[in-house]
């Protein structure tokens, strides 16, 4: 089945809800980890690598409907690190599956622009198959320049591994002099993630009625709204999805509430941090301009007209300083970043090969 | 007109749970108010089909009832639960500890008994941190209740962020060493607790307010209305629900 099926025209009774949850706030990034799919393979006794293909249609047709429902960024848990400890076959079948899917999507660039849609990569897809890589990899450039919707698709991925690459980020970065340890803050590991591009996740709909993340986004999701649904994702329905959406629209004001203190907090804390490390600096080169300058001391006394700028205009100077410091070194990461996926793309002109035989797994 | 019936949706659904808790909730709160003893407990406690070695208490509400929390916690030291983490995002349990552990005693009192010198339960935040201290008598029981707000959940990562730099900076580690599984077993060090297996989250919110972001990886999350007067049948129901869940752990 293709990305962007043929579209179903909704009922009408479908169409008027859709107007009347459209008066109220859409969430404009919702995150999924799609589960259920093997157990939906059991239930309907098909072969599991038919649930996995189930699935997957299930994801483009939720896609259909969140871009109808004007939820312009979504993320789906397509692959965590955990599941490369599944059987091997089953592991093949699923990389076979995406190899699949992400060729069809590159078939499909046309309606990819058309929708005005941007792919990313969330994950480390090193540790994928080459040519799948190369594969994900085309699909992120041609697609980068859109900006009416984005789908991330965590590949190879799990919460915890991003925090430690983010935190091997700022490390290095500090080895290499670019930023301060004490640069290192709450925004700045957050703009290391592998979600960096990210706004926040509004809605996190988890199917299968499990009752836990499963080390998906549990960074980004402390101020998510949490709906676990319990039918298995190839089940899910425009119901559901209505359903979810009622729920975060009567939880979305106190959640905001408490988002909007943190972000007041980090920004206390934030310019705590700075007049602190200002003030540690100015008594380092105070005490070492007073070493080296003893004997004059008496008649410079000019060098110490810093001292008469206010404390706060010496802040302000130290965090845009550090805020220099901070965009170049982002910088740094994100060219990095681009130059490996560049990297990864084929060397020969992109072919349009037909799709290829049916799965056979 | 659609914000209108949009808004009156809203209010049904509101009603509707409303209801739903009358009925489902309060009677098993006005009914069983009989004593239980710590026999009993131990019964329900081998009964079930396994018991989390860290229970989060994730309170999303604006009041507080330091007795039902202390109720919780004492339930489940006597069921054998070591490690227990009280969250609220304001921090307002963490400040007003002194409180809870009066409630602490007299639920004590009230729910072990004269068995209450076998259980020792200390309270632990982050101005009160845990020190390697009296390994105890073995006869003791010992339970850690660890009070945590907001400042504990990314703040706590930022930190070991810096923790790790400062390391690699000065040799005692390297960078490809930062790894879930080492940053994972730094983390426990330095919490001295094990990842929550269940958390219970009490509110009408559905959110986990930064409720410890690293820990929560495979913590089921299991939503109740409030804490306020729960009963003992419907907390051990929830750890019955617990003993019932299955991971797979991505296999």
């Amino acid at each position: 089945m293709s990305w962007f099926p043929q579209r179903k025209q909704r009922t009408w009774f479908q169409r008027a809800c859709e107007t009347i949850l459209a008066a109220g706030p859409i969430p404009r990034h919702v995150a999924i980890i799609m589960d259920g799919n093997r157990r939906f393979a059991v239930k309907k006794s098909i072969a599991k690598s038919e649930g996995h293909v189930k699935g997957f249609d299930k994801l483009a047709e939720t896609l259909e409907w969140c871009l109808d429902l004007g939820i312009t960024e979504v993320t789906v848990y397509a692959f965590s690190i955990e599941n490369f400890k599944r059987s091997s076959d089953e592991v093949t079948c699923l990389m076979e599956l995406s190899r699949q899917k992400f060729a069809k999507l590159l078939q499909e660039r046309d309606l990819i622009h058309r929708h005005g849609v941007c792919v990313r990569i969330i994950g480390d897809i090193s540790l994928l198959p080459r040519d799948l890589q190369e594969l994900l990899a085309e699909a992120v450039t041609i697609s980068a320049e859109n900006k009416r919707a984005f789908l991330n698709v965590c590949f190879a991925y799990t919460a915890r591994d991003d925090m430690c690459m983010a935190m091997r980020e700022l490390t290095s970065g500090v080895k290499e002099g670019h930023i301060k340890q004490s640069d290192i803050s709450e925004s700045l590991l957050e703009k290391c993630l592998y979600t960096s591009q990210s706004r926040n996740v509004d809605l996190l709909i988890r199917t299968s009625g499990e009752l836990r993340l499963s080390d998906f986004l549990l960074w980004e999701s402390s101020f998510s709204c949490l709906a676990f649904v319990k039918v298995l994702w190839p089940e899910f329905s425009i119901w559901h999805m209505y359903a979810a959406i009622l729920h975060y629209q009567r939880n979305k004001s106190k959640i905001q509430i408490a988002q909007q203190n943190h972000t007041i907090e980090r920004e206390r804390l934030q310019r705590e941090s700075d007049y602190r490390n200002m003030m540690e600096e100015s008594t380092l080169s105070t005490t070492a301009g007073t070493s080296s300058s003893v004997n004059l001391s008496s008649t410079l006394v000019s060098v110490e007209a810093p001292e008469h700028k206010s404390i706060q205009v010496r802040v302000q100077q130290y965090a845009s300083e550090r805020e220099k410091r901070i965009e170049s070194f982002l910088n740094l990461v994100y060219e990095r970043r681009a130059a490996y996926v560049k990297s990864l793309l084929p060397t020969r002109p992109i072919l349009m090969t037909k799709p290829q035989s049916l799965l056979t797994c | 007109m659609k914000t209108i019936l949009l808004r009156l949706i809203h209010y049904l659904i509101s009603l509707g749970e409303f209801l739903r808790y009358l009925i489902l909730f309060l009677p098993t709160q006005t009914l069983s108010f009989s004593k239980k003893s710590p026999f009993s407990i131990q019964t329900d406690s081998k009964n079930l089909k396994k018991l989390p070695a860290h229970i989060g208490l994730l309170v999303v509400e604006d009041e507080f009832s330091f007795r039902d929390l202390a109720n919780m916690i004492v339930w489940s030291v006597a069921l054998g639960i070591s490690y227990i983490s009280v969250y609220d995002i304001n921090g307002e349990i963490k400040r007003n500890s002194v409180l809870l552990q009066k409630d602490i005693d007299k639920s004590k009192e009230d729910i072990i008994g004269q068995d209450k010198c076998h259980y020792d339960i200390q309270l632990f935040s982050s101005s009160h941190p845990v020190t390697q201290s009296n390994a105890g008598a073995s006869k003791v029981q010992q339970a850690k209740v660890h009070l945590l707000c907001v400042e504990d959940g990314h703040r706590r990562i930022v930190d070991m962020a810096r923790q790790l730099c400062h390391n690699v900076n000065y040799g005692l580690l390297k960078i490809d060493d930062i790894t879930p599984s080492n940053v994972d077993s730094f983390f426990q060090e330095s919490w001295q607790f094990p990842d929550p297996e269940l958390c219970i989250k009490f509110g009408s919110v559905d959110s986990l307010f930064g409720y410890l972001p690293w820990q929560i990886r495979l913590t089921e999350i299991i939503s109740l209305p409030s804490h306020k007067g729960l009963s003992y049948k419907s907390f051990l129901s929830l750890l019955v629900q617990f003993g019932n869940t299955s991971q797979r752990f991505g296999k």
